[in-house]
């Protein structure tokens, strides 16, 4: 793809290449890819939110959300940069701007997991960190208003748990699953190219090394155990305890070990929110 | 010649670390140490093996292929481990530490084993 997009530097093929690095964890080649296609292509909304999205990953939050606005500006209504918005508002708390993005975003992809699960979180979430100071919430409306939310869904756990770790992954190579302390799958799938489900498969194994961990702390004096991390031939895995079982993720091994960790870390607290330990 | 001494004083003379060791893989035996002061050896060695066994069969009955490197992240501080031939050397670490360097230490120095 290099190749073709050296001899013609005007062709789309910087999409799928940015794409491709971006997976791989290259994200200043990534980078520099996609804002080269975008200043070439700017009138496409889709080169901006491949923008937004490896500016993500580089942690450069203010540079994502200015590439979805642009795609926005070019498509008022182009799903993938509402969707992201509404992740990104999310994460950082902003309550309204986060469901008037998601709202939008499920218009555009009605029954689409991920928004569905993103929704359910966001209510919930939002609804525990401003219960104490409902007052104190500004008043401005959201651009769009979500499709009515009976007060009920703010205690509601989302419909498909399966999902429930989808604001974290987005669309990276990466997967996650909540154990119980029986290494029953609780929340998130572990699915192959055929769509095999692996979740119990990978719990039932994995769930082992938790306990192993906590007869290990009992020994160590350290305190108790915050993560583990394995690096094997095919993944790497990493696991947090949440309540009595364990939040893991897998990566293939060529995504960075700091770029997985952080998807834990995001992942922990989505599992903490569902399980309520979270105001 | 002995080649373990070597390999344990590379990674222990690693700024944050309490503790290196060499140990068997099947039965957290230490074949090498080198610890800070009130550092008990024995039970690093003991349960990291038996962590790092746990982890190496649980990946490879789930798919992932064999383990070559685990860090157990704690409260009050990390332990290392990077096996190969049937050892495992182990680092037991402050929480500040570089943990990539650290890492890379580690790993570099398995290879030795």
């Amino acid at each position: 793809m290099s190749e073709q997009l050296a001899i013609d530097p005007t062709s789309l093929v910087f999409l799928p290449l940015a794409e491709a690095l971006l997976t791989r964890g290259e994200l200043a080649n990534a980078y520099r890819v996609a804002r080269r296609g975008a200043d070439r292509h700017a009138h496409r909304a889709d080169v901006h939110d491949v923008v937004a999205r490896i500016s993500l990953a580089q942690d450069d939050t203010a540079g994502a959300e200015r590439a979805w606005r642009d795609a926005l500006a070019i498509s008022a209504d182009f799903g993938p940069a509402h969707r992201g918005l509404g992740f990104l508002c999310y994460q950082q708390e902003r309550w309204s701007d986060a469901e008037a993005h998601l709202a939008r975003a499920r218009q555009l992809n009605p029954g689409e997991p991920s928004l569905e699960a993103a929704w359910a979180a966001l209510h919930q979430a939002r609804a525990a960190a401003t219960a104490p100071v409902a007052a104190a919430e500004p008043a401005t409306a959201p651009v769009t208003a979500p499709a009515s939310a009976p007060a009920t869904q703010v205690a509601t756990p989302p419909l498909n748990s399966g999902a429930l770790f989808d604001p974290a992954l987005g669309d990276s190579s990466q997967v996650a699953l909540l154990l119980d302390a029986d290494g029953l799958v609780v929340a998130g799938t572990y699915a192959t190219a055929d769509g095999t489900d692996l979740g119990a498969v990978i719990g039932a194994h994995l769930s082992g090394v938790s306990d192993e961990a906590e007869r290990a702390m009992r020994h160590f004096g350290l305190g108790a155990w915050t993560r583990i991390l394995l690096e094997s031939e095919a993944a790497t895995l990493m696991m947090s305890p949440a309540q009595e079982g364990v939040t893991l993720v897998a990566a293939p091994r060529e995504v960075p070990l700091g770029f997985v960790r952080r998807t834990l870390d995001q992942c922990q607290v989505l599992a903490r929110r569902w399980l309520g330990e979270e105001a | 010649m002995n080649p373990y001494p070597a390999l344990v004083a590379t990674v222990a003379r690693h700024r944050g670390v309490l503790a290196c060791l060499v140990v068997m893989e099947d039965d957290g035996i230490v074949v090498e140490a080198a610890a800070q002061i009130g550092v008990e050896t024995a039970a690093f060695a003991a349960l990291t093996a038996s962590l790092y066994r746990k982890s190496a069969r649980a990946a490879a009955a789930a798919g992932f292929g064999g383990v070559s490197f685990c860090e157990l992240e704690a409260e009050r501080g990390r332990v290392l481990a990077a096996g190969r031939n049937g050892l495992v050397m182990v680092a037991v670490a402050e929480p500040k530490v570089n943990l990539g360097l650290l890492r890379l230490e580690l790993l570099r120095a398995a290879a030795g084993l």
